[in-house]
């Protein structure tokens, strides 16, 4: 095996990972844990007390 | 949900308030060398000594607006965003202070042996060996400030701007690395020859290069992005599904763009269409991350309206998305024939460096510096809105001027008369560049104003404030 075929196969393995890591994205099952991980910023009653003032004040 | 906090735990504010204040300083240090070099070019009159010259400022300017602007705002913003997101306080506090008086010595030597003409001459990588080697140290203790504040984060999920953050972190340890290896001409002297030659010198400088813009200038300001826009905004990111594809299809085609750098050199001709090719395919995810970004506002469009902050960070992503698109456009070989080597690339890399970096840094660093210093906003609100207008204007003076005068040049280098002989010399094309010369003069004194404002309006609202360093970590209320 030389350098190339070393090449090829790094970049074919890449594409392999990229097209599962987006089939994987686009599941059913990813959805909920990205339910809560897009809440990470707001998750705490401080930060929502914080966030509900912020929007009270701009009205 | 429980707000039970733990009073033995409180979030690092002092770092980031440290990051938050120099990069508002040396944003007006980098920027007033801009101005200076644009001056220069209107007026040459103006390059007084050899230290003082274009060839040696715009080094400086370059340094100073990327790293020292642009490197602090990304510190401080990290280091807000990875303690916030990770309910944790900031991983080993002596390190974390380390990489900042460690990153303000590599500023204030650049900005000694730059006019000093101390350059190994390679674009965004000029810094010497012995800076080259205190930037490998100081980036290093960064990477493990913000992956052991990660390893120990009291959430399951690592939030998406930490990806952003952590991508560009090992990115820039990977270029800078391989890039800046060296052999110094002797142990005491500031002069060194690069390890590559040729064409692969070349290659591994552009691939340095574009993936300075990749992961330093666009991979660290998207995790601002994920970051500060939901949170000024009041909502989650608008599609979280979007946000994952769009990390990981930057991350697989970043890396290859850097061909388009050289297009028609000594660089084998595939490497080049490689490279456009690659080029191209990035306008998906870069589009696909500035839709996720402004659909955020969706259904809070309103607060557009009388929130300057929320002006900066959505105006941001305008600009990167225009820069996106013109970044593929003249990555293509026959419009890069136009472009190349003229104004038009300068525009563009201020479309996105304006525009872009500093717009979304600079309303980052306005959400961040009241919660700093334990206030309810800055001072003043409605000097906020003027500086974002001021810097608008100042940006758009700025890149349509040098489209201007870049088409202009390139077409004016390739005019050739019937008889196969050029229409126009060299020194022709420069004298018809002078007046959007001075328009971009103009445009970057607006920019520099507006960043004046920013410190004033930072000061006041820092003076006689209190200092915050008790911020307790909460509890989060998942996981």
């Amino acid at each position: 095996m030389d350098q190339n075929d070393l090449r090829i196969v790094v970049t074919v393995v890449s594409f392999i990972a990229f097209v599962s890591i987006l089939i994987w994205a686009f599941s059913r099952k990813a959805k909920p844990d990205f339910d809560v991980a897009s809440r990470i910023p707001f998750e705490t009653l401080e930060q929502a007390k914080q966030d509900e003032a912020r929007e009270a004040s701009l009205k | 949900m429980s707000v039970m906090s733990d009073t033995q735990s409180v979030y690092n504010y002092k770092i980031v308030r440290q990051f938050a204040v120099m990069t508002v300083i040396w944003g007006i240090v980098g920027m007033l060398v801009g101005v200076i070099v644009a001056a220069q070019l209107v007026w040459p009159e103006l390059n007084f000594a050899p230290y003082l010259t274009f060839g040696r400022l715009r080094p400086l300017h370059t340094n100073a607006v990327i790293f020292a602007f642009g490197g602090c705002a990304l510190f401080a913003t990290s280091y807000y965003v990875v303690q916030r997101t990770c309910y944790t306080r900031i991983f080993c506090d002596k390190l974390a202070a380390f990489t900042f008086w460690g990153w303000q010595a590599i500023i204030v030597l650049a900005a000694v042996t730059l006019p000093l003409g101390m350059t190994s001459g390679k674009e965004y990588a000029e810094l010497e060996w012995p800076i080259d080697i205190l930037i490998a140290v100081v980036w290093v203790a960064y990477a493990v400030v913000f992956f052991g504040t990660i390893a120990k984060r009291k959430v399951g999920h690592i939030y998406v701007a930490n990806w952003f953050y952590g991508a560009f972190i090992i990115a820039v340890a990977l270029l800078h690395i391989v890039n800046s290896a060296e052999m110094p001409v002797n142990l005491f002297g500031m002069k060194s020859y690069s390890a590559y030659y040729g064409a692969q010198d070349a290659m591994v400088q552009w691939w340095y290069g574009h993936n300075a813009v990749g992961f330093f200038l666009t991979a660290g300001f998207l995790g601002m992005m994920y970051y500060f826009v939901p949170k000024q905004a009041g909502r989650p990111v608008y599609s979280y599904r979007l946000s994952v594809v769009h990390f990981w299809a930057l991350i697989f085609t970043y890396m290859w763009a850097g061909p388009h750098h050289l297009h028609y050199t000594a660089l084998p001709d595939w490497t080049q269409s490689l490279g456009m090719v690659f080029s191209l395919i990035l306008l998906a995810p870069s589009w696909g991350g500035m839709i996720n970004g402004i659909m955020t506002l969706s259904g809070a469009w309103h607060k557009l309206r009388d929130d300057p902050i929320l002006k900066f960070l959505i105006t941001s992503l305008s600009f990167y998305g225009m820069s996106t698109f013109e970044g593929p456009m003249m990555a293509i070989k026959t419009v890069n024939a136009l472009s190349h080597y003229t104004d038009w690339t300068v525009g563009h890399v201020h479309s996105g460096a304006l525009g872009w970096v500093a717009m979304v840094s600079i309303g980052s660093i306005y959400f961040l510096i009241p919660k700093l210093v334990g206030k309810e906003e800055m001072w003043s609100t409605k000097l906020v809105t003027a500086h974002f207008w001021i810097a608008t204007i100042g940006v758009v003076l700025y890149i349509a001027s040098m489209w201007i005068s870049g088409v202009m040049q390139g077409l004016m280098w390739r005019a050739v008369n019937a008889d196969g002989t050029l229409t126009y010399s060299f020194i022709e094309s420069v004298k018809a560049s002078y007046p959007f010369w001075a328009i971009r003069v103009l445009g970057g004194v607006m920019f520099l104003g507006g960043m004046l404002l920013m410190l004033y309006n930072v000061l006041k609202t820092m003076q006689g404030a209190r200092m915050v360093n008790d911020a307790a970590v909460p509890a989060p209320a998942h996981h």
